[in-house]
């Protein structure tokens, strides 16, 4: 079976373009597989990809590339006019023009594939639109349903039905999505993201370092962490809290910590390329999230034995995390409630323990193996349907 | 070990790729420089660990190679004492030589050499382990480094002592500084901190006394002020040692951009100045004084 992936772009560091190039490796042991970029602009992925899966694009505008004889003339007239084949409120418009329409168009009328599988709204509809009935289309949300304005809400409404399934990463996703669209049409599957196979570094449960990592951001809630981590180190001042990442508000935060008198017991950490090594160092990973799609790190805390104390917001950590067996869940945005849980773990070495080893064994459920093998029933489903 | 943990170390070896691989699941260096390398499974009988220099050779610049080989006996761990293997600064990359008991794969430095990279799902170390390593009196350091895919090096590397800050507290007209001294090893007794500013030549000192390795240092930032603006370098000046104040054994280097610590605003000889500790781009604490608009202090 020949599976395609699209992506907008797989040149670029996103949570979606590195679960689409783990799965698409996984898959790759048991199936042909391609990726198959919207855009390209460098010579290769920043996430490694197997040899195995062929890499191409519709557009390239790395210097010195050349458009196929004799288009040139026309994709450089096209590639300054917008998109009229994408919704302007797909969140992602200015990225496309006349010219990945007409690229687009054309690549989705002729796959060449057995199964399509379009990674966003707008390539999830143009894939409705054009693509053959022969050819088996699966369009991924990694969006929640709120997050989509009424616009392409309303494409999304009369496009997906004729894909042959849509897949989300949350039960909650699938149901908001299963009550949008007529009944069974298409069939939603919820499919998380899949752990890459590699020798994950395991927490010693020996250093007292709590930590936190993602970008920063509004939404990942770090200013509550600190908030919380104020009343945490009252009783424990010996422990330190590293908040790994980058982003608009790290200055902001840095002087939170400040300002608290916490400059002896938070560490702003740079982003890292080694995100389960520094997670290995800690104890503890504290997710202060105002919302989260999925929650990636969680999984990865799970894989280095590092049980999470995160707040029960919106989607991903409540379906991810099982309080009381491989983390604590407190009401969200409810900081003393999240530095009670802080203390708790801390407090209680036994239970810690417990948990790492909880998060462990749950780490096993989303190794991209378990992942594809998911995958793949759900694809002898819908062929043999 | 129980059957649950042993499991899950196979599954994670990586895949088929990696299947002859086995993992240790404990590589550290304690503070005798004895290197304790654990595994849950005993790697083959006739397996012998390697310990690979690579050089930057004499003048020609032609690689040069030292190797140290342990035979492991077919146990599941093994005792090196590195102290006595006189080992080279730089990197010395840990590997397996199962002597092709397993079949040899490309992860090895050439394709036929049976010795593969050592892997480990370690992190390799503690901070308190750091702490205590640096706590004995030694000029050369020896630190297990795990890379991103689990394979082992050594870094080794000489060292100098420093005072290791372990907290800062700018407040109530005072700089209190707690910390321990590294690679020294215990100096009890009588010591001063000083300040000493990095242009002009000032400098003040405040004594302090030394609890085996540990001190705790108070700058009154009065003395501070009465002097010109200035970045004034702390030491801490022992028995026999002349230690700078730094924050090196925290595994985060690049403090400057992690914290910051708040001012303090004092009145001095020359008018309003604020006083504030910062860590240098090398990590060692200082003070930054400098004169500010009266309102703006307000």
């Amino acid at each position: 079976m020949k599976i395609t992936f699209m992506l907008l772009d797989a040149f670029t560091i996103d949570g979606t373009v590195r679960s689409t190039i783990t799965l698409a490796n996984e898959l790759s042991r048991r199936h042909q597989v391609e990726i198959v970029s919207v855009l390209r602009d460098k010579d290769a992925p920043v996430f490694p990809l197997a040899d195995r899966v062929a890499l191409s694009a519709l557009t390239d505008t790395r210097p010195g590339a050349k458009v196929r004889w004799p288009h040139a003339g026309r994709a450089r007239r096209l590639m300054d006019e917008p998109s009229r084949l994408v919704h302007p409120e797909e969140r992602c418009y200015e990225y496309f023009s006349a010219w990945t329409d007409a690229r687009l168009t054309e690549a989705l009328r002729r796959p060449r594939t057995d199964v399509l599988v379009t990674t966003r709204a707008g390539l999830n509809i143009a894939a409705a639109r054009f693509a053959p009935s022969g050819t088996v289309t699966i369009g991924q949300e990694h969006l929640q349903l709120g997050m989509h304005e009424p616009g392409i809400l309303a494409e999304i409404t009369e496009w997906y039905p004729r894909l042959s399934a849509l897949t989300t990463l949350t039960v909650a996703d699938r149901e908001d999505y299963e009550r949008l669209l007529p009944r069974g049409t298409p069939p939603v599957h919820t499919i998380g993201n899949g752990l890459p196979e590699r020798l994950y570094p395991r927490s010693r449960q020996e250093n007292r370092i709590v930590a936190a990592a993602g970008r920063m951001v509004w939404l990942k809630g770090y200013d509550l962490l600190i908030d919380a981590w104020a009343k945490v180190v009252d009783k424990h001042p010996d422990w330190r809290l590293r908040i790994y990442g980058e982003g608009p508000r790290r200055e902001e935060f840095r002087r939170r910590a400040t300002r608290l008198g916490l400059y002896n017991h938070v560490l702003l950490m740079d982003a890292t390329g080694d995100v389960e090594g520094e997670l290995a160092k800690a104890s503890i990973l504290a997710l202060p999230s105002r919302a989260e799609a999925f929650g990636m790190t969680i999984v990865e805390a799970f894989a280095c034995g590092v049980p999470v104390v995160g707040f029960d917001c919106p989607r991903g950590p409540r379906e991810i995390i099982t309080a009381g067996r491989d983390g604590l869940l407190v009401p969200p945005q409810d900081t003393d409630a999240l530095a009670g849980a802080l203390t708790r773990l801390i407090d209680d070495g036994e239970l810690r323990r417990m948990l790492a080893a909880g998060a462990l064994a749950s780490s096993e459920r989303h190794r991209v193996g378990n992942v594809a093998d998911r995958w793949d029933r759900m694809l002898a489903g819908l062929r043999a349907g | 070990m129980d059957a649950a943990v042993r499991r899950d170390t196979a599954v994670r070896r990586g895949g088929p790729d990696r299947a002859a691989d086995t993992v240790a699941h404990q590589v550290r260096v304690d503070a005798a420089d004895v290197l304790t390398i654990g595994w849950l499974e005993a790697p083959p009988a006739g397996a012998r660990l390697v310990l690979r220099h690579t050089g930057s050779g004499g003048a020609s610049g032609t690689p040069s190679r030292t190797e140290h080989t342990v035979p492991l006996n077919g146990r599941p761990s093994c005792s090196v004492a590195l102290g006595a293997l006189g080992l080279a600064r730089g990197t010395w990359t840990v590997l397996l030589d199962t002597l092709g008991l397993t079949p040899s794969g490309t992860a090895g430095s050439g394709a036929d050499d049976p010795a593969r990279p050592l892997l480990t799902d370690d992190p390799g170390f503690s901070l308190d382990g750091l702490r205590a390593y640096a706590d004995v009196r030694r000029e050369r350091a020896i630190r297990v480094v795990r890379a991103p895919g689990g394979q082992v090096a050594l870094d080794v590397r000489e060292v100098a002592p420093h005072a290791e800050v372990t907290a800062v507290r700018p407040a109530g007209g005072e700089i209190q500084i707690s910390g321990r001294l590294a690679y020294t090893g215990p100096r009890p007794g009588p010591a001063r901190l000083a300040a000493v500013a990095r242009k002009g030549g000032g400098a003040t000192a405040r004594d302090l006394r030394i609890d085996g390795t540990e001190f705790e240092a108070c700058l009154p930032i009065d003395a501070l002020v009465a002097a010109p603006p200035a970045l004034w370098d702390l030491w801490l000046e022992a028995s026999g040692v002349r230690a700078r104040l730094a924050t090196l054994l925290d595994d985060a280097p690049g403090k400057r951009n992690k914290l910051s610590f708040p001012r303090q605003i004092a009145a001095g000889g020359g008018g309003t100045m604020s006083v504030r500790p910062y860590y240098t781009v090398e990590d060692a604490l200082s003070v930054a004084c400098h004169l500010v608009d009266e309102r703006d202090a307000a």
